[in-house]
């Protein structure tokens, strides 16, 4: 059971033209932001559910039987625990009682933390989308099916590619986040590409290695918020 | 003395009678072993595999060593056969399969009642698959058919050639009417057997294994190398005691011909053609112009010579490789290979220091605490080592007096004892033992003893030439000395080491081995506890046999540094002569609590990486890693931490279930997009991690094209409140570093984020938030550079202390930010991390009692163990202080460092300067700056040579 209120509205990562970013300092989260998203949970633990944010200091009772796998955004850090407490740290979980695997899965923290900031210059080239030549990417992703929370419930999520001629991609969402592995949308590696979704825009490229499914979430995280 | 050592090599092929039969089962108590990488002893074999790929090479020193030729032998694999205190263990040759997959050494192994053994490895694993006993005799030399069908071994003192069926070790065949020792055997491609006995013979076998032929070798001499030509018609014959080598009808014996040996005036003792049977070639007992070099014949061995100068010590094993290259092997613990065109390509030699004709260049103090010695023969450039001051200098004009051993004196009339095997004591012969050597000699100051140093023994004579004591050297006791109060010998040894030996029994109390850097040292008590310079705790290491049916484990003391870490019982060590005495005053004046756990009862878990192999290319970074985990103690498994490079990348932890004795497992781990080494470490409940188990990864993919940030947080006090603490230019150099850091923006670095803490702005709780920031701010993609300047202080556990702006020298222990609040923040650090300590600007302003001098040896090599990962460049080492000028700019550390990093590190000018050559660099110029005074120590994880700064 979680102990503490989840995330309703986060402040980490907020993307996109016109949308008000917390002002999160480059460094690390500060309590309250959300530091993990939940990649898979099952057993016994309420209220929480996949790709939920949650914030550093949050506890998990995981019970006999639960399981629950985090990706943190900024570490990179991916912790599988099963049974036991876990309490959620800035990069990674303190577990008591339990079994846990960690391993560091390829992420760009870097992008998703300058984007949240609004230093980054690819964000400023993404958001002035008639500008000539192809922009900076925000953020590397290293999955070909991106995880995309978006600004609010209900929004139409358009992916152009950028560097090439490929039909943009349309998803409807009916809640405020899509997993495009679940929606069998599978991107080209290395392309460059826009999200666009309620006013919100970021560029992002695929890795030259990226695979497709469910590979670890912080690795194709998009935040379009 | 070269002589000396060349016996020694050809020690295989003597008898000795020395020494107590060995139990069936080996010691259980673990064994202190030095262990630098290379072998520290004469390498006794040497063979390839088919491909040319692997390399395996057996000493004296105990090991085999198994070589990839494609790192250049960068990191060996050391495999370990049971051993004893005495001679149980020495190998005396290697075999390894064509395929590469199986080892097999013989030697003083497994001896038993009047039988003995050998050892059968899997390449791949390190693991003993099992013994083959009942030998009657010592096994000299092994080798596997060209096939791997079989394997050949010839035995000591007449006992012959025993042939093994490889499928099942079963004996294929016996030949036991030979009447002495057989160095050397080979098989051709047809599955013929060809030996040479030290009886002067040679024997020929068809593929059956009946011999066919046996001839006296050509010139009545003692034949010690066979080899077939690559088509098999033809064999090559070294001979011991001839400067002759033969060319032998492969049919029948007849000699066809003999090599162009002139200008040679010893024997040859190794042999090995080339692939197209064009070239042979040939070494051994000879010298030339103070080289050991190789001899090349062409047109099969028929042609004019020519000399390689490879070697600079006797070439006792010669291998040709599959791509035209050769490894040799030599006496002096060498190992190389030359390429195609006959040059050295790499070389691993010994990294002892070369006692060799030093008796009158050790010196030693009044009170036997500082020496001074060479690490070259003839004791050209001496060092000194204080215990004291637990540092190696090349400064020997400062310090206390110190003396040349006594030898020559009116009232002890000893003579020919300089490599004799009759000393004499006034005209009388000293009872020596048969083909005992004495080296070096001694007399006590009181003038009414004397000690012996001999190739077996230190020996304590009473002025009468009666022998008080003798204890069994672990080397050639190259020199003795006895310190001027007449409490200790100091003898320095064949395997590299010093020993403080007491006077009175001959007791050892104390054993230094300076490594031949020059920088690296350890000095152990016999029990273990120890110091060390920065790296220097991984030059030592524990033995544990597990049996006489598997490989032996090895452990380096830095395992155990938290408990046998103890420079305090060092310290009195020479005081109390005891051992038991000098840790109870330790603990007592540190507040320790004793520690009653035998060393055994603390055995970290032993971990092995199943897959990938070493050297495995991968073109994706994602890498299933299956491992084994053995334990050693009935202690659960703890953790299990995956690195790459040194930085964490996996863990295994909490509650996981051990299974039994030995668990295996795999994880997926994602590994750098770069060659990588990843490391394995496990733990378990009682916190000593194991010795990290490796496996090198070549990256077959495209490149990350992003550029790394890098986080610098720089720390430097010089206006502290207490005036007695003042600095000059503690926070200047803060300053200083992180402008040199900054200027790589936008080079090796797409950002640089700089944080500088100085003076008044240096409170422990700012330090506190900015070592937290530091912490956690770097990704895993980033760099964090952690610069710390200003005072720092132990505590009487050695506990370190950095002192923050306001803490006054009394409260520097209560309110200083503690070495494990830094640590802890390194390793916290996503990325790679590197540590500039320069906090030892005055130990004085401590002293004792109320804090110890500062010692940053030990955090250097807590940060640089595989456990921390942390790259860290130290100002000093021991208790060296740091100095300062205001001519300088800065302190001679700092200076160094900025330096190094704006371009004169750049060695090479390649536009860059790699950690290394920064280490190179300041640790060059830091001693220079100050005289000698200053050491800098670098402690870094494996595989952590990075490019840190680029210069365009």
């Amino acid at each position: 059971m979680i102990r503490s209120v989840l995330l309703a509205a986060w402040p980490l990562i907020a993307l996109g033209a016109g949308t008000s970013v917390a002002a999160a300092e480059l460094g690390h989260p500060r309590s309250g932001q959300a530091v993990a998203i939940v990649e898979e949970v099952s057993g016994v633990a309420v209220g929480i559910e996949r790709l939920d944010l949650l914030r550093e200091g949050e506890i998990v009772d995981l019970g006999e039987d639960g399981r629950i796998v985090l990706g943190f955004l900024q570490s990179c850090w991916q912790d599988s625990v099963w049974r036991g407490q876990v309490t959620v740290g800035a990069q990674q979980s303190r577990v008591d009682g339990g079994s846990l695997i960690r391993r560091r899965v390829e992420c760009d923290p870097t992008g998703n933390l300058e984007t949240a900031t609004g230093k980054a210059s690819g964000r400023r080239k993404s958001a002035e989308s008639g500008a000539p030549g192809s922009p900076e990417p925000d953020i590397v992703l290293f999955g070909r099916s991106p995880i995309v929370l978006l600004p609010g419930p209900g929004q139409t999520l358009v992916i152009e590619r950028l560097d090439g001629t490929a039909k943009p991609v349309r998803n409807e969402a009916t809640g405020d986040r899509l997993d495009l592995a679940d929606h069998g949308v599978v991107l080209a590696t290395n392309g460059l590409y826009r999200a666009a979704a309620g006013g919100a825009v970021v560029v992002f490229r695929i890795d030259l290695l990226a695979e497709s499914g469910r590979t670890p979430a912080a690795g194709r995280l998009l935040v379009l918020r | 003395m070269r002589v000396l050592r060349t016996l020694g090599a050809l020690a295989v092929l003597l008898a000795t009678a020395f020494g107590q039969a060995w139990a069936r089962e080996p010691p259980t108590a673990p064994i202190l072993r030095i262990e630098t990488g290379t072998h520290g002893a004469d390498v006794t074999g040497l063979a390839a595999d088919a491909d040319g790929r692997l390399i395996a090479t057996s000493s004296y020193d105990r090991t085999v060593r198994l070589w990839s030729l494609a790192d250049r032998g960068a990191r060996p694999k050391i495999l370990r056969v049971p051993i004893d205190l005495d001679r149980e263990g020495i190998l005396y040759t290697v075999a390894l399969s064509p395929d590469g997959r199986r080892v097999v050494t013989a030697g003083w192994t497994g001896e038993g009642d009047g039988d003995w053994s050998l050892y059968v490895f899997d390449a791949a694993s390190g693991r003993m698959e099992r013994r083959i006993p009942d030998l009657p005799h010592r096994v000299v030399t092994l080798a596997f058919s060209k096939d791997g069908r079989y394997l050949a071994a010839g035995l000591k003192a007449g006992h012959g050639l025993v042939v093994f069926n490889a499928e099942d070790w079963s004996v294929a065949a016996r030949d036991a009417d030979q009447s002495d020792d057989i160095p050397s055997l080979d098989f051709a491609g047809d599955g013929r057997l060809v030996l040479v006995s030290l009886d002067g013979t040679i024997s020929l076998y068809d593929a059956a294994f009946r011999r066919r032929h046996r001839i006296a070798a050509p010139g009545g001499g003692k034949p010690a190398i066979a080899r077939f030509a690559p088509d098999g018609g033809l064999v090559a014959i070294g001979h011991l005691d001839a400067p002759r080598v033969d060319l032998l009808d492969a049919g029948d014996l007849r000699l066809v011909d003999s090599a162009d040996t002139r200008g040679i005036d010893k024997g040859f003792i190794a042999l090995a053609w080339s692939r197209d049977g064009n070239f042979l070639y040939g070494a051994g007992l000879y010298e030339r112009g103070g080289r050991n070099p190789i001899r090349r014949w062409g047109g099969g061995g028929r042609k004019q010579p020519r000399d390689i100068p490879a070697a600079t010590s006797t070439v006792t094993h010669l291998v040709v490789l599959k791509d035209g290259g050769l490894a040799f092997a030599t006496a002096g613990g060498a190992f190389g290979v030359l390429d195609a065109q006959d040059r050295v390509a790499w070389e691993r030699r010994p990294q002892a220091a070369d006692f060799r004709d030093q008796q009158d260049t050790l010196r030693v103090s009044e009170d036997g605490g500082t020496v001074e010695f060479s690490f070259e023969r003839f004791g050209t450039a001496p060092v000194r080592f204080s215990l004291a001051e637990k540092s190696l200098t090349v400064d020997v004009t400062s310090g206390p007096r110190l003396d040349a051993a006594l030898s020559d004196v009116p009232e002890i009339d000893i003579a020919d004892w300089r490599h004799t095997k009759r000393p004499t004591l006034g005209g009388r012969p000293l009872p020596l033992k048969p083909h005992e050597t004495s080296i070096s000699l001694a007399v006590a100051p009181g003038r009414k003893s004397f000690v012996l140093g001999t190739d077996w023994r230190v020996i304590g004579f009473g002025a009468d030439g009666v022998e008080r004591w003798s204890v069994r050297a672990p080397g050639m006791a190259w020199a003795v000395n006895v310190a001027p109060n007449g409490r200790f010998v100091v003898a320095a040894f064949g395997d590299g080491t010093i020993r403080w030996l007491r006077l009175d029994d001959g007791g050892e109390t104390l054993a230094l081995y300076p490594h031949a850097d020059g920088r690296r040292w350890v000095a152990w008590t016999p029990s273990g506890y120890y110091i060390a310079s920065a790296g220097g705790d991984t030059l030592v290491g524990w033995h544990v046999n597990r049996g006489r049916e598997s490989q032996g484990d090895f452990f380096t003391v830095s395992r155990f540094r938290d408990i046998y870490y103890r420079p305090d019982v060092i310290e009195k060590i020479l005081g109390t002569l005891d051992e038991d005495k000098a840790i109870r005053r330790g603990d007592a004046e540190t507040g320790r609590t004793p520690e009653r756990r035998p060393l055994a009862a603390l055995l970290p878990p032993v971990v092995s990486i199943l897959s990938p192999a070493d050297g495995t290319s991968i073109a994706f970074p994602q890498v299933t890693i299956e491992y084994e985990v053995r334990l050693s103690t009935n202690e659960p498994i703890k953790a299990i931490h995956i690195r790459a490079d040194g930085r964490p990348i996996a863990e295994i932890g909490h509650g996981i279930d051990s299974g039994g004795a030995t668990t295996r497992g795999q994880i997926d781990v994602y590994v750098p997009r770069r060659d990588s080494v990843i490391e394995l470490i496990a733990e378990t409940g009682h916190g000593i991690p194991s010795e990290p188990a490796t496996v090198r990864l070549i990256w077959d993919g495209p490149a990350m094209d992003t550029k790394p940030s890098l986080f610098v947080l720089a720390l430097g006090i010089s206006a502290y409140r207490s005036p007695e603490l003042k600095l000059q230019l503690a926070a200047k150099d803060a300053e200083d570093f992180a402008d040199a850091i900054v200027r790589q923006e936008g080079r090796a670095y797409r950002r640089i984020v700089r944080r500088t803490v100085t003076d008044a702005g240096a409170t422990a709780a700012a330090v506190r938030e900015a070592l937290e920031w530091f912490a956690t701010t770097p990704t895993s993609r980033d760099i964090g550079i952690l610069f710390m300047a200003g005072h720092g202080v132990d505590d009487p556990q050695g506990r370190y202390f950095y002192v923050p702006q306001e803490v006054s020298p009394e409260d520097a222990m209560t309110q200083g930010i503690s070495y494990l609040e830094i640590r802890r923040s390194l390793s916290r650090v996503a990325g790679r991390v590197f540590f500039f300590l320069d906090t030892c600007h005055s130990g004085a302003v401590w002293g004792r009692p109320t804090g110890s001098a500062l010692d940053v040896s030990r955090i250097v090599n807590d940060l640089g163990s595989p456990e921390e990962g942390v790259v860290v460049f130290a100002s000093s080492t021991g208790r060296q202080v740091s100095f300062e000028n205001v001519e300088w700019g800065n302190g001679a550390f700092t200076k160094a460092v900025v330096e190094g990093l704006n371009g004169k590190a750049d060695f090479f000018g390649n536009g860059y300067v790699t950690t290394a050559q920064l280490d190179a660099y300041v640790s060059d110029r830091v001693p220079k700056l100050t005289g000698g005074r200053q050491t800098p120590a670098t402690g870094k994880p494996v595989n952590a040579d990075f490019k840190l700064i680029h210069l365009n």
